[in-house]
C-alpha cells in the first residue's frame, strides 16, 4: 500500500517521463489489439464467405471413400435417392441442424455454337440453396426449380464464351453409363465467384437439371446448415453416431477441411501477427526499461536512505516493481480506451477494400474481443513489472554506503 | 548499559592496486544517554566509522557487538531490521524523501516496521513537535529551509525510539546559526529524553557543550575525552 503511494507519486513527479512510458505501451497495446481484432473479424469474414456465400455449408456428408476415390468413379460413391431421403432424415432431427440438401457436381465442356471450354458445375435444390446462401445470394436472384435449364455462370466464364443473361449455351459430357450426352442451358444470370481461379469455369444449376445430365436420380453429396458455428464439432460425432447405428456407411467433413484456403491465410495471419506482436512488444517494454532504470538510477541515493532506516532488499525491489506494474497498467488502460474510440471510428467511415485472391469489396471492420484485451492487458503489466524489477534488483544488491553516495 | 562495543575495528577500501586504510584497530563503547562528538580531519575516518556502528558498512576485521550480541556475519536482513528498530539515521544532506511531505516523511520508519498509519501519524506528530516543525507538518522537502529539513530528518531519526541515532555530519551543510540550533536540540533530546547520539564533525565550535569527544587521526582514537 504503502509503496503504491509512492509508485503514484514519483509517477506524478516525473509526469512528462511518465506520459510518454505511458503513451508507448498504450500505443502499443492499441496496435496489437486492433490487429487482432482486424485478424479475427477477416477469420470470421472468411468463414462466413466460405460457408454461406460459397455454399459449402458447415458439414458436408459423403459416402465412405469419396474424398479418395471419387474423382475416378464418381458412379460408386453416389447416394441413390433412399439414402438421401434416409441421411435427410436422420440430420434433420438434430435440433442444431438448419438444413441438408443434396449435392451434385459435374464437369464437362461448355459451347456457345462457336467455341467450347471446360466447366465445373454444382447442381443444388434451388429452394434450399437460397436458404443456404442467405444474403450472400446475388441480387438477380438464384435459381428456380420451376426453369431446370436456367443456370447462374460465373462472370468470366460467360465473358469467355460472350455470353449474356438470357443466351443460351450446350453443355456437354458422358453419362455415368459412359452415353454421350448434351443439354441446353440458359443462362439465367452471371454471378461472381469471389476467386479469378473458379470464375471463369463455375455454373450453378438445378439438380434436376445436373442429374438429368448424368442421367441419375442421385447426389454426390449432402450439405448441412447449423444454427451455429460452434455446434459442428458436436453435431458431427451425433451424425456420426447415428449413421453406424442405421448402418450407413458415410465421411463427414468440416468445412474448413473443405477449404484449405482458409488455413493458409489463417496461418500466414498468425505469422504477420507474431511478428508484429513481437516487435511492439518489444519496443513498448523497451521504453519502460529505459524509464525504470534511469527512475533506479536518479533514485540511488532514495534506495541508501531508505535502506538505512529499514527498508529490507525486498522491499525496494517491490517499490520499483510496483512503480513499473503502475505504468503498465495506466499504459493498458489508455491503451483499452484508444482501442474502442478507434474501433467506433472505422464502423463509422465504413471503409471498404479489395482483399488479396478476391474480387469483391469488403468493409473493413475490426473486432473488439474483451477477452484477449484483459489476457494482453495482464502480460503488459507483468512485463512492465519485470523491466522494473530487474534494475531495483541490482540496486537494492548494491552496499547501502555506496548507494548513499560515497559518505 | 552498554549499547555498542567495536573492538580492534579496521576497514580497508581497495581502489584498484592501492588499498586505504580508513579504520586502523578501533576500539570504542557507547553507553545508554551518551552524547558523543567524533571529530576528525577530511578523510580521517568519520564517516566509516559511524557506518559500520550503524551497521551499513561492515568491519574488514575486528568484532562490532550490539546489545552484547555479535553483529559479524548476520544475514542481511537481520541486520536491516536491526537497524530498523535500535538505530536511528541523520545524514549530512537530510535524504528526506522528495515526493512526501514532512509527516509523512517522519511516520515512514514506523511504517517501514509495519505500525498502522493511525498509529505512526500520532507518533510522528509528537516528533514534529518535539524539534519544532509541527507547523510544516504537510510541507514536502523543496518548501523547507536547510535547518528546517535537519529538524524533520532528526524528528525521523527519533520517531522509532532507538537505542542510539547517528549523526553524519548533521550540521555540515547549515550556517553556523543553524548549525547551534540543530546542536541545541540534540543536547535538549539527550539531557531530557536520555536519547543516545553519536554524531560526527570537523566543527570544533560545536563540540564544546558535547560529554565526550573522540578525536579521529588517520584511521585511529587518538583521544576519548569525557568533559
Ligand atoms: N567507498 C570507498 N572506497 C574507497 N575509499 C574510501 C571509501 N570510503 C572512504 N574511503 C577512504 O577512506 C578514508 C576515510 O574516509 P571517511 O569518509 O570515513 O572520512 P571522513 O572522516 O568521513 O571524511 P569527511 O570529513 O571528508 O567526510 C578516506 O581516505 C577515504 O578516501
Ligand atoms: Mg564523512
Amino acid at each position: 500500500m504503502m509503496w503504491l503511494k509512492f509508485a503514484l507519486r514519483n509517477i506524478y513527479k516525473n509526469r512528462r517521463r511518465s506520459a510518454a512510458t505511458i503513451l508507448a505501451v498504450a500505443l502499443g497495446f492499441c496496435s496489437i489489439s486492433l490487429f487482432h481484432g482486424y485478424t479475427q473479424e477477416t477469420y470470421a469474414g472468411v468463414a462466413t464467405s466460405i460457408i454461406h456465400g460459397g455454399g459449402v455449408g458447415h458439414l458436408t456428408v459423403f459416402k465412405k471413400g469419396f474424398s479418395e476415390r471419387g474423382r475416378l468413379e464418381p458412379e460408386k460413391y453416389l447416394f441413390n435417392q433412399q439414402e438421401i431421403k434416409q441421411i435427410q432424415t436422420l440430420v434433420n432431427a438434430l435440433p442444431q441442424v438448419m438444413l441438408a440438401t443434396p449435392r451434385l457436381n459435374l464437369s464437362g465442356l461448355i459451347s456457345n455454337g462457336k467455341t467450347s471450354t471446360i466447366f465445373l458445375a454444382q447442381g443444388v435444390v434451388p429452394d434450399e440453396d437460397k436458404q443456404l446462401r442467405g444474403e450472400f445470394i446475388s441480387k438477380e436472384g438464384g435459381l428456380d426449380s420451376a426453369t431446370p435449364s436456367a443456370v447462374q455462370m460465373a462472370s468470366d466464364l460467360a465473358t469467355i464464351l460472350e455470353l449474356e443473361a438470357g443466351d443460351n449455351a450446350v453443355i456437354m459430357g458422358n453419362t455415368f453409363s459412359g452415353m454421350v450426352n448434351a443439354l441446353d442451358v440458359d443462362v439465367r444470370n452471371t454471378y461472381n465467384t469471389g476467386v479469378d481461379a473458379t470464375n471463369d469455369k463455375f455454373i450453378r444449376m438445378p439438380l434436376a437439371h445436373a442429374q438429368l445430365f448424368y442421367d441419375t436420380q442421385g447426389a454426390d453429396k449432402l450439405v448441412v446448415l447449423l444454427d451455429d458455428i460452434q455446434h459442428i464439432s458436436t453435431v458431427k460425432s451425433q451424425i456420426q453416431t447415428l449413421a453406424k447405428q442405421q448402418g450407413l456407411d458415410i465421411e463427414i467433413k468440416r468445412w474448413d477441411e473443405l477449404a484449405s484456403f482458409y488455413h493458409q491465410l489463417k496461418a500466414m495471419f498468425d505469422m504477420i501477427f507474431l511478428f508484429i506482436f513481437t516487435i511492439v512488444i518489444v519496443v513498448a517494454v523497451m521504453s519502460v526499461i529505459n524509464t525504470m532504470s534511469m527512475t533506479v538510477m536518479e533514485r540511488t541515493r532514495e534506495i541508501g536512505t531508505l535502506r538505512a532506516i529499514g527498508v529490507r532488499r525486498s522491499g525496494i525491489k517491490w517499490l520499483f516493481s510496483v512503480e513499473g506494474g503502475v505504468l503498465g497498467s495506466l499504459g493498458c488502460t489508455l491503451g483499452i480506451v484508444m482501442t474502442i474510440l478507434i474501433h467506433y471510428l472505422i464502423k463509422s467511415m465504413a471503409l471498404t477494400f479489395t482483399p488479396p485472391s478476391s474480387t469483391a469489396e469488403v468493409t473493413l471492420n475490426v473486432q473488439l474481443d474483451i477477452g484477449f484485451m484483459l489476457i494482453l492487458s495482464l502480460l503488459l503489466m507483468l512485463l512492465a513489472l519485470l523491466s522494473a524489477f530487474f534494475p531495483a534488483k541490482r540496486a537494492a544488491k548494491s552496499t547501502i554506503v555506496d548507494a548513499l553516495g560515497h559518505v | 548499559m552498554i549499547i555498542t562495543e567495536l573492538k580492534d575495528v579496521h576497514k580497508r577500501y581497495h581502489l584498484g592496486e592501492t588499498q586505504v586504510k580508513a579504520l586502523c584497530g578501533v576500539s570504542l563503547s557507547i553507553a545508554e544517554g551518551d552524547l558523543i562528538a567524533v571529530w576528525g580531519a577530511s578523510g580521517s575516518g568519520k564517516s566509516t566509522l559511524l557506518n559500520i556502528i550503524g551497521l551499513i558498512d561492515e568491519p574488514s576485521s575486528g568484532t562490532l557487538k550490539l546489545n552484547g550480541h555479535e553483529v559479524g556475519e548476520m544475514p542481511d536482513n537481520v541486520k536491516t531490521d536491526l537497524r530498523s528498530r535500535y538505530m536511528g539515521f541523520i545524514f549530512q544532506n537530510f535524504n528526506l524523501m522528495p515526493i512526501l511531505t514532512a509527516l509523512e516523511n517522519v511516520m515512514l520508519p514506523l511504517q517501514v516496521q509495519g505500525v498502522s498509519a493511525a498509529e505512526a501519524k500520532e507518533k510522528a506528530l509528537n516528533c514534529l513537535q518535539s524539534v519544532g516543525m509541527e507547523r510544516f507538518a504537510l510541507h514536502r522537502p523543496d518548501k523547507l529551509s536547510g535547518g528546517q529539513r535537519q529538524r524533520v530528518a532528526i524528528a525521523r531519526g527519533l520517531v522509532t525510539e532507538p537505542k542510539l541515532l547517528i549523526c553524519d555530519e548533521p550540521t555540515a551543510n547549515l550556517d553556523f546559526e543553524n548549525a547551534e540550533r540543530v546542536m541545541d536540540l540534540m543536547c535538549e533530546l539527550n539531557q531530557k529524553r536520555g536519547i543516545t547520539f553519536l554524531f560526527s564533525t570537523h566543527d570544533t565550535r560545536l563540540i564544546d557543550r558535547v560529554k565526550r569527544i573522540v578525536y579521529l587521526e588517520d584511521g585511529t582514537i587518538v583521544k576519548d575525552e569525557r568533559a
